[in-house]
């Protein structure tokens, strides 16, 4: 399997980590390539007002992603934002748009991951990106009546040694939301203040999430005030230590066929 | 102000709006076997006190026992010693109403009251205390049920009433007693 | 200029921290027991769209259905009334109580008249007009609006409550507890109710099969109004009607569970026809219904049901407040509502939002109202009502996204600029920084893919 790596600008530019510990996951799966032409998936400026803005970031992606088999991103935003407005935009990605997956899909999903050789222990708080959640339905939601896997407390559980910490607000808002950040940022800073707290008065030593942006926003708050909390991408859990115990033996990921 | 009818009629009828079929609405099954269990404990955990009784003639020694015997009393029934009349301006100082429930739902502990033998509509609401007499065999399971039931288009005007009024609108603090009856007791005979 | 925005009442909001604290927690409140009244129930997502399948339904035929609506109505002996805008209806209103002399009129809940302005309206024409929903009475006397549609003093703490009572109701000075000031609006309205020449409420749900229509209260307002008064006026959007009567069943069963997670209101009052010697009066107001039923991605936010679910459950609404919001129903239904009705002055509306999707999951019609939002957000961009700034700033971005070459330099000068002093992200105009830090990577994931596949392929 031919697998395009897309690393969404911000994380490409801002957590280069991320992007290697997706890479390193990818690479049990197939042969990992990551076209450095492409650029983003035009997010920023969709949700601004301004979708027409970003067809041409659209354009990009989908000459960029072509030629692979799958492509897999370590943001469900990203990923989402693709799928319900990019074919709009610029119908001729659709084929691209289709095999276009976030990591967690396309591990619980696609190869369907349901072993892992991780070792990750601490205590960690998963917070459910909304475009996760309720775009992409990773898991069920607090509002509605239904009960959906929820797919990342799933692949969290395999990594040995992790401690689940649970917020009492299980999937509120971190108050991100792109440019809402900067245009209402006084409504956006307490959002994240009031999740961080949250999950600091569960015990959490590091929050994690699927979305680097939702982390992003937390960590500039946590830095800033200079919390007792980490932040961690869902990537760098479920591909902890396994460096460290593939160099003694292989194979270091298992699936179901 | 003719016109604005035609032209908002008008307007609609302009408007292209693709046909949307109306949807069959299915049974849907209650959540327990016991529906008076279910039905009562709806009524408690809404603020209401239930009594049980054989029949109607059970009444009168309880609302003696509960000291209303001076007071002005309304009912819609016949065969209660009580007010079945009164004037307009002697709504006011009605202590206690006792209305006749057509229809209990048991999912949301609602009673169906309307205005037949009601020589006021505001009774309903006005007295201070309100008890609703309710026959055990008129409990229904949901909503869906009940206006299979009951015919509102019959009566000038009928409310389900499910529990005593009020309000939260003070910092959430639930209160009693906003404008409608201060108390609910409901009367389960039969 | 001079329209004052939704982020900055938002930071005003904000400037009391321990407010916003609590106003977020009383709403998450109401948000849960929401939740757990409606997870009792298996079979709410079935009811949400089966309500959502009669709404669409019924805004396909909407002419038919208000025309046997009135018809059935008149049959009932209910004078039925239409009205274009706001100003005809404030007109119809004003007539009927001229003609019966009224002086006083009580008025249960109706987002519909304060959408019209009717109480200013009334006073000028020398009509008294007493709210008589608590909340709604609260702040009239505190001469403000609604900050919610279900909860309208949900921002009002019980000390300024006991303050406003103790001025206008002669309650004890200090006094702060719920139950006593309860009483004392008891008192109060008791009086109001028992005096007024006619009542006025809104309509939750109109039949067109029975020409009746019912109106939902937890304090039996409606009941005590339009019973005693002479005369009942009944205001209602035309997309309040719905077909048949048993689809009351769907949406009573929707409508308290998603408002406060009451199974049911406590009176579901059912009103067909006036009490003998009485009148009773409907009015179908349009006041922009029409427009909004014309445009195919805003037609579904005409299904509101005015629960207020969406607005308790948005993070957004409650750190902002309602009154943030500027328009007669505040959060996330009232910002793909108020576009439609001026999209210049509330075009900060469809962007005081993140976006988080909880509004339509959580609406029991259905409405796709983070979708929504986008649109507006979309049209709000394409029609030129954006902030420069941010129009600029977006058009450079797509251009700069749309080339890799120049993304690259230009990302480069990003990481770079990020390893400068904190002193200058942290300036006052940089959003962002005031109170955020950034990371300050060494280099960039690319830059480390290049390097590393040179290194391989050596």
């Amino acid at each position: 399997m031919k697998i395009g790596l897309f690393i969404p600008c911000y994380v490409n530019q801002l957590y280069p980590e991320v992007g290697m510990a997706t890479l390193q996951l990818l690479e049990q799966f197939g042969e990992v390539e990551y076209p450095t032409s492409q650029t983003c998936c035009g997010q920023p400026m969709a949700n601004s007002g301004c979708e027409k803005d970003s067809i041409g970031s659209i354009k990009v992606f989908f000459e960029a992603f072509q030629k692979y088999d799958v492509v897999v991103g370590p943001s469900a935003s990203c990923v989402l934002h693709l799928r319900e407005h990019g074919v709009k935009l610029f119908p001729e990605a659709k084929e691209v748009i289709d095999k276009t997956y976030d990591l967690t899909e396309f591990l619980y999903d696609v190869v369907e991951v349901r072993s892992l050789e991780s070792y990750f222990p601490y205590k960690v708080a998963l917070h459910k990106s909304c475009h996760g959640l309720r775009g992409m339905r990773l898991g069920s939601c607090s509002e509605k009546v239904e009960r959906l896997p929820n797919k990342q407390r799933q692949l969290l559980k395999m990594v040995d040694g992790i401690q689940l910490i649970f917020p009492s607000r299980r999937d509120e808002c971190c108050g991100f939301g792109g440019t809402f950040s900067v245009t209402e940022s006084d409504v956006s800073v307490r959002m994240g203040n009031d999740r961080i707290q949250d999950y600091m008065n569960n015990g959490a030593e590091y929050i994690t999430s699927g979305d680097m942006s939702c982390l992003m926003h937390l960590e500039g708050l946590i830095q800033r005030q200079k919390l007792d909390i980490k932040i961690i991408h869902l990537s760098q859990i479920l591909s902890s230590d396994i460096k460290k115990k593939t160099e003694q033996k292989a194979p270091k990921l298992t699936t179901h066929a | 102000m003719k016109n604005n009818r035609s032209s908002i009629l008008d307007t609609i009828k302009h408007t292209k709006i693709p046909e949307v079929e109306l949807p069959r609405i299915p049974y849907f099954q209650g959540l327990s076997y016991d529906i008076l269990n279910y039905f009562t404990d709806m009524l408690y955990q809404l603020g209401v006190e239930v009594i049980n009784g054989e029949n109607l003639e059970d009444l009168p020694p309880i609302i003696s026992h509960l000291g209303y015997d001076n007071q002005l009393i309304f009912t819609q029934f016949c065969e209660l010693p009580y007010r079945k009349k009164i004037k307009e301006e002697k709504l006011k100082d009605i202590s206690l109403s006792i209305l006749k429930g057509e229809l209990g739902v048991a999912e949301n502990g609602a009673i169906w009251v309307n205005d037949y033998k009601l020589p006021h509509r505001a009774l309903t609401c006005i007295g201070e205390h309100l008890i609703i007499a309710l026959s055990k065999k008129n409990i229904v399971w949901n909503m869906h049920e009940a206006y299979d039931t009951v015919q509102p288009e019959n009566h000038g005007y009928g409310v389900f009433i499910s529990g005593p009024s009020k309000t939260a609108d003070i910092e959430q603090s639930l209160v009693k007693g906003a404008h409608g009856a201060r108390s609910l007791k409901v009367f389960l005979y039969g | 200029m001079g329209i004052s925005t939704h982020p900055d009442e938002a930071k005003a909001f904000n400037k009391q921290s321990e407010r916003v604290t609590w106003h977020d927690k009383t709403l998450w409140f109401v948000r849960e027991k929401r939740d757990k009244s409606v997870h009792q129930l298996p079979e709410w997502e079935t009811l949400r769209e089966l309500a959502a399948q009669i709404k669409a339904h019924t805004l396909s035929h909407l002419d038919d259905y208000l025309l046997q609506f009135e018809k059935q109505a008149k049959k009932n002996g209910i004078k039925v009334h239409w009205a274009k805008d706001a100003e005809d209806h404030n007109q119809i209103v004003k007539d009927i109580l001229i003609k019966h002399e009224a002086k006083k009129v009580v008025k249960s809940k109706s987002m519909l008249t304060e959408e019209c302005g009717l109480n200013p309206y009334l006073s000028n024409e020398g009509i008294e007009v007493i709210d008589t929903d608590l909340g709604e009475r609260i702040v009239q006397l505190a001469k403000e609006k609604p900050s919610h549609i279900v909860l309208p003093a949900i921002h009002k703490k019980k000390e300024e409550v006991g303050e406003l009572f103790h001025q206008h109701l002669q309650t004890d000075k200090g006094a702060t507890d719920p139950t006593y000031l309860t009483e004392a609006a008891r008192q109060h309205l008791r009086e109001q109710f028992l005096t007024a020449d006619a009542a006025i409420t809104g309509v939750n749900f109109a039949v067109a099969e029975t020409g009746g229509f019912v109106v939902c209260t937890n304090e039996g307002n409606v009941d005590m109004g339009a019973n005693l008064a002479k005369v009942h006026i009944a205001s209602m959007g035309i997309e309040k009607i719905i077909p048949l009567k048993k689809h009351l069943g769907i949406f009573l069963r929707l409508l308290a569970r998603s408002a406060t997670g009451q199974p049911i209101t406590t009176y579901s009052s059912h009103f067909h026809k006036p009490k003998k010697g009485k009148e009773l009066h409907i009015i179908l107001v349009d006041n922009g219904r029409t427009k909004q039923l014309s445009k195919p991605d805003f037609r579904s936010s005409l299904n509101c049901i005015r629960c207020g679910a969406c607005m308790n459950t948005c993070p957004v609404y409650r750190r902002s407040g309602g009154h943030s919001y500027n328009y007669s129903i505040p959060g996330p239904i009232g910002a793909i509502l108020s576009p439609g009705k001026d999209l210049n002055k509330y075009s900060s509306l469809p962007f005081a939002s993140t976006l988080c999707g909880s509004c339509t999951d959580v609406c029991p019609v259905k409405i796709d109202i983070h979708t929504q939002l986008y649109k507006w957000r979309q049209i709000i961009g394409d029609k030129g009502h954006l902030p420069p700034s941010k129009k600029w700033s977006m058009k450079i971005t797509g251009k700069v996204m749309g080339h890799p070459k120049t993304f690259h330099i230009v990302s480069l000068l990003g990481t770079t600029l990020l390893k400068s002093p904190k002193m200058i992200l942290n300036n006052p105009f940089n959003t962002w920084g005031k109170d955020r830090d950034l990371p300050q990577p060494k280099h960039t994931f690319s830059h480390w893919y290049k390097k590393q596949n040179k290194h391989e392929e050596q």
